[in-house]
């Protein structure tokens, strides 16, 4: 009796599998991988054995480089891993993760316990990349540690290596001068991160050169918020490939750079006001 | 029905259009009503089924309106739902990473395998069979699958991290005894998420309570974020939604992987009946309080297909939900439109609100999940209490098995347990 205004329905729900089944296989069979294409890899990465334990490097990789893109669900700015762990995490200077691998569990002073290295990422994710940490178990974090732990093959695990973290710009006699900083600012880096330290966007939409400050940039719970760390980076690394600056510019700049606007610290909340003296 | 309701009148009439204002508004209604109703719990259960939330949302609007278009019932709503949630959770933890690729993949391939099974099954008769399973068989269910809920969200509505692949009773007894571990941020996001729902409920506010909870529980997190700070805080977030439509494709299935695929296929056929189940019994008592048509076999044909339509569009297998569609019901959904309507408005709410449901935390979800559970429980134990005999022993013993040994157990043993009823004549 009620089969007739049936019938049209059930045909639309037959014809629409078929149809989405018929444009499956016109886009190719099967599809590749759920995630986004893969960036393109350096060779020794792409030397990688395909399997599980090489897929993994590899999306660490991607993450590492293009945290945005290949993190997104925990991704709060513009910024990558790679943006100060240069050369994607094997710069010397520049806190090659090489050498942070053995060296964890270590105590840290900003969580005041020993942690481990998937916590300290997850430190990174919050105030670095300012964001939300991903879970110790997650995707995410597992390839970045297996990157990490690839990049730190043949070291020894608890020998500091040389070259580790950011080094430290001798004391010059002088404070550092901001107002110097915003000088040199204008004369040695707004070429490349822009005259409001805003950074330049690739044609892809992708970070070319990061900001140095506003919302889509570190935090002020980061470490590079720091003037003593951002000089020793600034010291060892900038100009990019060509780090002529003296101790004194490095200093002026790094204190020039830590008085613009950012993300709110989130270790501090505004209670914080009441009881943190 | 609607035809012939709406053959009264000719369009000259103003009873005629006055009949069908009536309809529309409450269909529109019901769309609004149901669409807020779905979105936490796509998310929630999105995220207990190990995969990204964004995912949740995609289940909740093309596989909907297939299932709602495709089957017998006007006022069956679907989409993601608790038992095929956890089931997935628990086919797919020992087989990937949560929220990989190759999970992800495995999921699609999960879906695709649970809809054809179920397109089988109904070709095959099964729908007249599930059916006849006695009522005790979806009680002892429910009141199992409510159970686990609560017991393996314990660890993540207290801030812990779960261990995988355990038990329900010992995932809950971890996480108690590691009471030490515990944060108190997430505690008192997750025990004011589960109030805040009883407090609406008493107060007989006209909002539904698992909203009201939700909002409850994210506002409170917001809130201590703001206060002290989001690394004291430290709660858990369920991370940036990003929803983005890669288009149709298939689930990639590598046939030399053949022990996988095995795997998948019995989960597969696990989630089928379990879906198909809820979806009859739901659609027999919408046709016994409600008069709506009651085609078994159809009603899983529709599943089947809205779950083959899922692993084809990013989403994972749903089935027919007891919470939404009572909501829906009761919010004046009269005819499909409803359905579709209500996953549409869901998708554009996603779309709006959707940065800020990044920064939800997971104890609220949690909290939500445990309110699910001991909605189910209570509904399904007071129902249990009501069978007498073996009816009443065969579903507590599916009830414990389900938190002693997990939902596959449970299901496998009520099911064996319901089919000897039948055959002793019982049911």
């Amino acid at each position: 009796m009620k089969q007739s205004p049936r019938r049209p329905v059930e045909a639309v729900a037959v014809l629409l599998v078929v149809v989405l089944g018929a444009l499956c296989l016109l886009q190719g069979w099967p599809r590749a991988d759920a995630q986004e294409p893969g960036p393109a890899y350096p060779g020794d990465i792409a030397a990688l054995p395909q399997n599980k334990y090489g897929e993994l490097v590899r999306q660490g990789y991607a993450i590492f480089t293009d945290t945005p893109r290949f993190a997104p669900r925990y991704s709060g700015n513009v910024l990558s891993c790679t943006n100060c762990h240069l050369d994607a995490g094997r710069r010397a200077n520049a806190a090659p993760m090489s050498a942070a691998w053995g060296m964890y569990p270590a105590y840290s002073a900003k969580a005041d316990r020993v942690v481990t290295l998937e916590e300290r990422i997850q430190q990174c994710f919050l105030f670095s990349i300012n964001g939300v940490p991903p879970p110790l178990d997650s995707h995410e974090m597992r390839a970045l540690a297996a990157y990490m732990q690839w990049l730190a093959r043949g070291l020894r695990v608890g020998e500091p290596q040389a070259g580790r973290g950011f080094p430290t710009v001798a004391r010059t006699g002088s404070d550092p001068d901001p107002f110097r900083g915003k000088a040199l600012y204008a004369q040695r880096c707004a070429a490349c991160h822009g005259a409001r330290g805003e950074g330049v966007e690739d044609a892809g939409g992708r970070t070319a050169v990061p900001p140095l400050w506003g919302f889509d940039s570190y935090n002020k719970g980061a470490g590079m918020h720091r003037t003593d760390l951002l000089a020793g980076f600034i010291k060892a690394n900038m100009p990019l490939d060509n780090p002529n600056l003296s101790d004194q510019d490095a200093l002026d700049i790094a204190a020039w750079i830590g008085m613009q606007e950012r993300g709110p610290d989130p270790r501090r909340g505004v209670l914080s006001w009441f009881y943190d003296r | 029905m609607l035809r012939a309701a709406l053959a009264q009148g000719t369009p000259r009439t103003p009873g005629f259009w006055l009949r069908r204002a009536s309809i529309g508004q409450g269909d529109l209604h019901a769309a609004v009503v149901s669409a807020v109703i779905m979105l936490p719990q796509a998310i929630a259960f999105a995220v207990m089924a190990g995969l990204p939330p964004e995912m949740g949302i995609y289940t909740s609007v093309l596989p909907v309106i297939v299932a709602a278009m495709a089957g017998a019932s006007h006022r069956l709503l679907s989409g993601p739902n608790t038992m095929v949630a956890i089931m997935i959770g628990t086919a797919l933890l020992p087989l990937a990473a949560p929220g990989s690729g190759d999970y992800i993949a495995l999921a699609a391939a999960l879906t695709l395998f649970a809809g054809g099974f179920q397109l089988a099954l109904a070709a095959l008769g099964a729908g007249k069979l599930l059916m006849r399973l006695p009522t005790f068989v979806p009680k002892a269910l429910a009141a199992g699958i409510g159970l686990v809920m609560i017991a393996t969200q314990l660890a993540p509505a207290t801030g812990q991290l779960a261990i995988p692949d355990t038990t329900p009773w010992l995932a809950a007894w971890h996480a108690l005894l590691n009471w030490r571990a515990m944060n108190p941020c997430a505690v008192i996001v997750a025990l004011a998420t589960v109030c805040a729902a009883y407090l609406v409920a008493r107060a007989r506010v006209r909002m539904s309570p698992l909203v009201a909870a939700f909002v409850a529980g994210s506002a409170l997190a917001w809130l201590m974020g703001l206060l002290v700070g989001a690394a004291v805080a430290d709660l858990d977030r369920v991370g940036n939604l990003r929803l983005q439509w890669d288009g149709p494709s298939l689930p990639p299935l590598r046939w030399d992987e053949w022990y996988i695929l095995k795997q998948l296929a019995q989960s597969a056929l696990a989630i089928a009946v379990v879906g198909g189940l809820q979806t009859i019994v739901i659609a027999r008592a919408l046709h016994r309080d409600l008069g709506e048509p009651f085609q078994p076999r159809q009603e899983l044909c529709a599943q089947g297909v809205a779950n083959i339509v899922a692993s084809l569009t990013g989403s994972f297998a749903g089935s027919g939900s007891f919470n939404r569609t009572a909501a829906h019901v009761k919010a004046g959904a009269r005819t499909r439109a409803a359905a579709v309507l209500a996953s549409l408005i869901l998708l554009g709410l996603a779309w709006a609100v959707g940065p800020a449901l990044g920064k939800l935390a997971t104890p609220a979800v949690s909290g939500v999940i445990i309110l699910i559970g001991l909605g189910m429980v209570r509904s399904a134990c007071a129902g249990i209490l009501k069978e007498r005999g073996f009816a009443r022993h065969a579903a507590l013993a599916g009830v414990v098995a389900a938190l002693a040994a997990g939902p596959a157990f449970a299901l496998g043993l009520v099911t064996v347990l319901g089919l000897v009823a039948v055959v002793l004549g019982d049911g």
